[in-house]
């Protein structure tokens, strides 16, 4: 069975929580965009709001530590391409290799960014329980002709849904196939077609069964989703978020 | 009960009822049956006998390459959606039927579907819940659930729509015996509220107790139609294994 991830819903009572999700998704695209240009103020500035947040919401790090393995070598490897190959002052050298200061400032700028952005996703993450970001989604395009939006948060429930099984078969699969000895082999594009091709096998026929579920269920695209009103602590909470992207804006790239 | 109904006061009637696949392999041939309001019929037979693609039939998830099937008088492929929401199906593999991200939303799709008002969703999912005894997890990611669980949430899904007629394609299957049992009680619950009942099952033992009818399917024909005292010589010939006989006869 799944085990919950790091990155999964934490239930709770807090501001985050309570927020509507429409605006919840709003702030993250915002910030997320103003993240990525703003400059080391601005960024500080978000980084520190950030773990003022978090540190409110009692969301703790080491309960994302397994996940954030991978994410902390890609801003290893940015910070050191970026150290390595912008040219100014040299700090230290070896041979061919140079890190220079413009480098190193100009990849902690860019780490600090990334950093910001999934920070941002693991808060909404967190404080957002899936049905509400279905029911948001929909709420959010429903006023928007050409979009499918009953479609689209039907797709985006069943992803939520699917996503646990899709990984338990995962490892379902790859156990299996280290049951029967794949490790020896050493060839990394062997082992992954050999744990795709059934990967994929069970989830087009786990795709075909749910279709037929879903049909003997009565699915229909005009199904009724009862969309929240918006209170005015959610329209607060707009403002604030559109005051705070403008500060950090106006704090200089 | 009586084995063989009326075809007039029938909730199902099948007529001729032939399947071919896309592959030209025929799936159920010349089926006629007939089963009567608040019946428990059981279906069985080996792997590939039919028994799967006939109840597809009874919820119009398959349509008649030949034949007629009717609901409480209604050919099936006259109106689907009616038929889907009077017919209901608990899958052999509750994870596929399982579509919401939570118990609650999961138990509310079909009212959604049907575009009940929210109070009434809320009402009918809250009795639904109650009933399979799930209220308390109601919150719960339904994968988190156990198997016997799971397949209440099933049973609790199609509740909330109040069909007449219930389907479990292999309720059994992968169960340990508190499951099994879990299962057992809905069962009984749901004949006891009138409804009828078709069971497709290769384990026979939990529910022929229960059962006004056996109907052995072999190479897609109906080979055994009768009550189940008088259907359960030779069994092993047609694929399916034989309760054990301390099992059957006893209420449970």
């Amino acid at each position: 069975m799944s085990a919950h991830t790091g990155f999964s819903f934490h239930g709770g009572d807090t501001l985050l929580h309570r927020l509507d999700v429409r605006i919840k998704l709003l702030a993250l695209a915002a910030v997320g965009m103003v993240s990525l240009h703003a400059g080391p103020v601005g960024i500080a500035l978000l980084l520190l709001s950030l773990w003022a947040l978090s540190r409110r919401f009692s969301l703790s790090l080491k309960s994302v530590d397994r996940e954030l393995r991978f994410f902390l070598l890609l801003l290893g490897v940015v910070l050191l391409s970026r150290a390595l190959f912008t040219p100014g002052r040299i700090l230290w050298s070896a041979g061919p290799l140079a890190f220079t200061i413009e480098g190193i400032r100009d990849g902690l700028l860019v780490c600090s960014r990334l950093t910001a952005v999934v920070w941002c996703g693991w808060l909404f993450v967190a404080s957002t329980a899936p049905g509400a970001l279905r029911t948001a989604v929909h709420g959010l395009f429903r006023p928007i002709p050409g979009i499918p939006h009953q479609r689209l948060s039907t797709m985006i429930m069943l992803t939520i849904r699917l996503l646990p099984l899709v990984l338990d078969e995962a490892r379902a699969t790859a156990d299996a196939q280290r049951a029967r000895g794949v490790e020896n082999r050493k060839n990394p594009l062997y082992r992954m077609v050999r744990l795709a091709v059934p990967m994929l096998r069970r989830s087009f026929r786990r795709a075909d069964q749910l279709a037929e579920a879903m049909e003997a269920r009565g699915y229909t695209e005009n199904r009724r989703v009862a969309i929240p009103a918006l209170t005015p602590a959610d329209a607060a909470a707009a403002v604030s978020v559109a005051v705070f992207c403008l500060t950090v804006m106006l704090l200089g790239s | 009960m009586k084995p063989e109904t009326n075809p007039t006061d029938a909730m199902i009637t099948c007529d001729r009822l032939t399947h071919r696949f896309h592959d030209g392999s025929v799936g159920i041939c010349e089926v006629d049956l007939s089963v009567s309001e608040g019946e428990l019929v059981i279906f069985a037979g080996a792997n590939g006998s039919g028994k799967s693609t006939l109840l597809r039939h009874f919820n119009g998830l398959l349509l008649p390459t030949a034949g007629e099937v009717r609901i409480a008088g209604k050919p099936v492929r006259e109106d689907l959606r009616w038929v889907r929401q009077f017919v209901a199906m608990v899958f052999q593999d509750p994870e596929s039927q399982i579509v919401g991200e939570t118990v609650w939303a999961d138990a509310a799709f079909g009212p959604e579907n049907l575009g009940f008002s929210g109070e009434k969703i809320r009402q009918r999912v809250q009795e639904a819940l109650d009933a399979v005894g799930l209220t308390a997890k109601a919150d719960q990611r339904p994968h988190t659930l156990s198997g016997g669980e799971k397949r209440r949430l099933a049973v609790a899904g199609i509740l909330t729509t109040n069909p007449s007629v219930v389907m479990f394609d292999e309720p059994f299957s992968g169960l340990d015996y508190p499951g099994v049992c879990q299962v057992m009680e809905q069962i009984r619950r749901l004949r006891a509220q009138g409804r009828t009942l078709l069971v497709s099952t290769h384990e026979l033992a939990p529910v022929l107790p229960l059962a006004d009818r056996l109907v052995v399917l072999d190479a897609g024909r109906i080979v055994r139609n009768a009550a189940p005292v008088d259907s359960l010589q030779n069994l092993e010939s047609l694929g399916v294994r034989a309760p054990c006989p301390a099992c059957f006869g006893r209420d449970g």
